[in-house]
C-alpha cells in the first residue's frame, strides 16, 4: 500500500511505495530520509541529484523480468576512476524483498543481498586474479577497485550513504556473480544472475 | 544503405574545442570529440577530458560510426571504435574493434586482426583463471578453451562512444583461446580481469549485414584477382614440372656415333680423327680412359680441340683425369675419375677435325674411347625455363596470398 509523505525541505510529496523501502529521496530537491517511526521522515542532508542521464531505465518505470513484474523504485550511480555503473531498486509485484539491476557498460545483472555468514578477507588482501572466501563461497576476484557514491534517487530498501568511498571486489563463483562491497561501516554482500538484456522487458 | 540518420539521446559541448559531441548510447561512459580527437568523460560530474588524443587513422574496413547491421535478427549500430597495439615476440600489430549496440541492448565487439573477423561478448569466469601461465579457461559443462596466444597490448586511440573510459596508451596484457569452436580473449590490468567469447564471422556475411554494396563489390573484386593469380600459380608449376620433367627425359638425348679408339703414347701424345657435322646442333664429346688406370695420386690433362672445315682451331676442353687416395677416419678411400665430356655447337657443317692429345707426364701410353653424341638437346634451356616458372608461380602465390590477407 502506497503512502505519502512530504519533504520536510521542499514540501513536494513523497511516496512510499513498499513495505521494505528504509530511505528515500526527495525527486524536487534531493533531500534524503530515512523512514522511521510514526513521523514516517527523519532528515539525512542533502543528498547528490543525479542528472538526467540517458538511460534505458528510469524510476517509476516497471518492467518485467524472467516472468516476474517489477518496478524500478531508485537509481544509484556509482564511479570509479575508469567509469561508473548503475544500480536500480526494483521491487517485485511478488512481495518478495526488493533487488538490484546492475548495468554496468552494457551489462545487466540481477544481484541481491546475502547475509555476511563468515569473515571476509579485508579489501587491501583481496587480489585480482586470486581467490576469496565469501559465505563458503570459493570467489574468483575478477575486479577490485575504490568507488564512489555519486548521487542517488527514488527509494531504497538500504540506508542509502548520501556521498561516500568505499572498495569493492567482484568476482564470480561457480559462474555467477559475487560482488563484494566495503564501506567504511559496513561489508556488503551481494550474489546475482547474469541477465541478457532481452530478459528485461519494459512496459 | 549501411548509414542512417539517428537521432542523438544529448549533445554535449567538447569541454577541449566546444565542438558539439552527440550521445547516441545511453550506457556510453566516454565519447571521443569528432573534431579534436579528446576522449570525454561522462555520467559522473561535467564532462572532463581525459585525454587529447590524436584522430585514428581511416579504419582498414569500411565500418563508419553510425552504419548498421543486422546479425542474427538482431539491429546493431556502430557506436565506437578501439584500435590497439600489441607486441608479441618483439612484432608489433595492431588491431581494431568496433562497439557495436543492438536493438535488443546487447553490446558487442566487432575485432578485426589478421585472422578476421570476430564478434566477442562479454562472459562470466567459471573457475581460477591465471592469464600469465594458464593454459587451459574452464568454461563449465566439461567445456575447455586451450590458450594459444599471450601479449601485452596499449590502446592507441579510439573514436565515437565507448562503454568505460579507454584513453591513449592504456595498458592492458592479453591471453586468447580456442575451444568449441569458439574464441576466447581475456584481457588483464591491475584492476580488472575479463573474459569475451566470440565466434568468427566471414567478411562477405558481415558487409551482407551491413548491407553494404560497395564493400561486396570490392570483397568480389578482390576474389575474382585472387582466383586468377592462383590459377597463375598453378598454371606456373604445372609448366615448371614440365620443364623439369623435359629437362631430365633430355638428358640422355641425341645420336650416339660408333665410339673410336685412340692410343696415345710418349712418341705420339696427340691424335686426330675426322667427324661429319650435318647440322648446328650440340654435340657432346667423352672420353674414357681404357685399359690402364692412373697410378695412385696421379692426374692427366686430356686436351681436345675441333677444327672447323675452315681450318679454324678451337679447343673444345682440358679436363683431368685423376686417381687419388687417402686415409681418414673410416680408414683408406680411392677416388678416380678415368671419363670426361663437353659440349659444343658446331658453327659450320662439314667435315671437322677432333684433336685428341695428353701430356703424357705418368702414363707412357694410353688409350681413350671417344664417343661423339650429335642433335643433343640441352637439358640447360628447360632447367631455366623450370627456374623462370618456378619464380612466376611464387609470384603468384604471393599476390595471391596478399589479396586473402588484406580483404580477411
Amino acid at each position: 500500500m502506497a503512502q505519502q509523505l512530504e519533504c520536510q525541505t521542499c514540501g513536494a510529496p513523497i511516496n512510499i511505495d513498499n513495505q521494505f523501502i528504509r530511505s528515500v529521496t526527495c525527486q524536487f530537491c534531493g533531500a534524503s530520509y530515512l523512514i522511521s517511526g510514526e513521523e514516517g521522515l527523519e532528515a539525512r542532508g542533502q543528498g547528490v541529484k543525479l542528472a538526467d542521464y540517458p538511460s534505458r531505465l528510469n524510476v517509476g518505470q516497471r518492467g518485467v523480468i524472467r516472468g516476474r513484474n517489477f518496478t524500478v523504485l531508485g537509481r544509484v550511480r556509482y564511479a570509479y576512476p575508469e567509469g561508473f555503473w548503475e544500480e536500480w531498486q526494483i521491487a517485485w509485484d511478488d512481495g518478495q524483498p526488493p533487488a538490484w539491476l546492475e548495468e554496468d557498460e552494457g551489462y545487466w545483472t540481477l544481484y541481491k543481498r546475502e547475509r555476511v555468514r563468515s569473515q571476509i578477507p579485508a579489501h587491501d588482501a583481496v587480489r585480482v586474479g586470486g581467490t576469496m572466501q565469501v559465505n563458503n563461497m570459493n570467489v574468483f576476484v575478477t575486479e577490485k577497485r575504490n568507488g564512489k557514491m555519486v548521487g542517488h534517487e527514488g527509494q531504497f530498501s538500504a540506508v542509502m550513504p548520501i556521498t561516500g568511498d568505499f572498495g569493492y571486489a567482484t568476482g564470480t563463483a561457480d559462474g555467477k556473480p559475487v560482488s563484494v562491497t566495503y564501506w567504511a561501516d559496513e561489508i556488503e554482500v551481494e550474489t546475482g544472475d547474469d541477465l541478457e538484456p532481452h530478459e528485461i522487458k519494459l512496459s | 544503405m549501411a548509414s542512417q540518420a539517428r537521432s542523438p539521446l544529448t549533445r554535449l559541448e567538447c569541454p577541449n574545442c566546444g565542438s558539439p559531441i552527440d550521445q547516441y548510447n545511453a550506457t556510453t561512459q566516454a565519447l571521443v570529440c569528432p573534431t579534436c580527437g579528446s576522449h570525454i568523460s561522462i555520467g559522473v560530474d561535467v564532462p572532463e577530458v581525459l585525454s587529447s588524443g590524436a584522430k585514428l587513422p581511416k579504419p582498414p574496413r569500411p565500418i563508419k560510426l553510425g552504419d548498421r547491421a543486422t546479425i542474427a535478427q538482431v539491429d546493431y549500430i556502430v557506436l565506437g571504435r578501439v584500435m590497439y597495439r600489441g607486441v608479441e615476440e618483439g612484432e608489433v600489430f595492431t588491431w581494431n574493434e568496433w562497439l557495436l549496440g543492438g536493438s535488443d541492448g546487447q553490446m558487442l565487439w566487432l575485432s578485426l586482426d589478421e585472422k578476421g573477423f570476430a564478434l566477442f561478448r562479454k562472459l562470466r569466469f567459471r573457475q581460477q583463471f591465471n592469464p600469465q601461465s594458464d593454459f587451459t579457461l574452464e568454461l563449465g559443462e566439461d567445456k575447455k578453451a586451450f590458450i594459444h596466444e599471450r601479449y601485452h597490448a596499449s590502446i592507441v586511440g579510439a573514436e565515437g562512444e565507448l562503454t568505460w573510459r579507454a584513453t591513449p596508451n592504456e595498458k592492458l596484457f592479453v591471453a586468447e583461446g580456442a575451444g568449441s569452436g569458439l574464441l576466447y580473449s581475456i584481457q588483464q590490468t591491475p584492476e580488472e580481469l575479463e573474459v569475451h567469447e566470440g565466434r568468427q564471422i566471414e567478411e562477405k556475411a558481415l558487409a551482407t549485414a551491413f548491407k553494404n554494396q560497395a564493400w561486396l563489390d570490392t570483397l568480389e573484386k578482390f576474389k575474382q584477382r585472387r582466383t586468377t593469380y592462383n590459377f597463375a600459380a598453378v598454371a606456373c608449376v604445372i609448366a615448371a614440372i614440365i620443364g623439369l620433367v623435359a629437362a631430365l627425359a633430355v638428358g640422355g638425348s641425341g645420336v650416339e656415333d660408333e665410339p673410336r679408339t685412340v692410343e696415345l703414347s710418349d712418341n705420339s701424345p696427340q691424335d686426330n680423327f675426322s667427324v661429319e657435322f650435318d647440322s648446328e646442333r650440340p654435340v657432346i664429346v667423352a672420353v674414357k680412359l681404357l685399359g690402364n688406370t692412373l697410378p695412385a695420386n696421379s692426374f692427366i690433362d686430356i686436351d681436345v680441340n675441333i677444327v672447323s672445315p675452315d681450318g679454324i682451331s678451337e679447343p673444345l676442353f682440358v679436363q683431368e683425369l685423376w686417381h687419388e687416395t687417402g686415409v681418414d677416419e673410416d680408414g683408406r678411400w680411392v677416388e678416380t675419375q678415368y671419363e670426361t665430356s663437353e659440349m659444343f655447337v658446331p658453327v659450320q657443317t662439314g667435315t671437322h677435325k677432333l684433336e685428341v692429345a695428353y701430356d703424357g707426364s705418368v702414363l707412357d701410353d694410353l688409350t681413350l674411347q671417344v664417343t661423339i653424341r650429335r642433335d643433343h638437346v640441352m637439358p640447360l634451356w628447360f632447367f631455366i625455363y623450370t627456374v623462370l616458372s618456378g619464380i612466376a608461380a611464387a609470384i603468384f602465390g604471393i599476390m595471391a596470398s596478399n589479396q586473402r590477407q588484406s580483404r580477411t
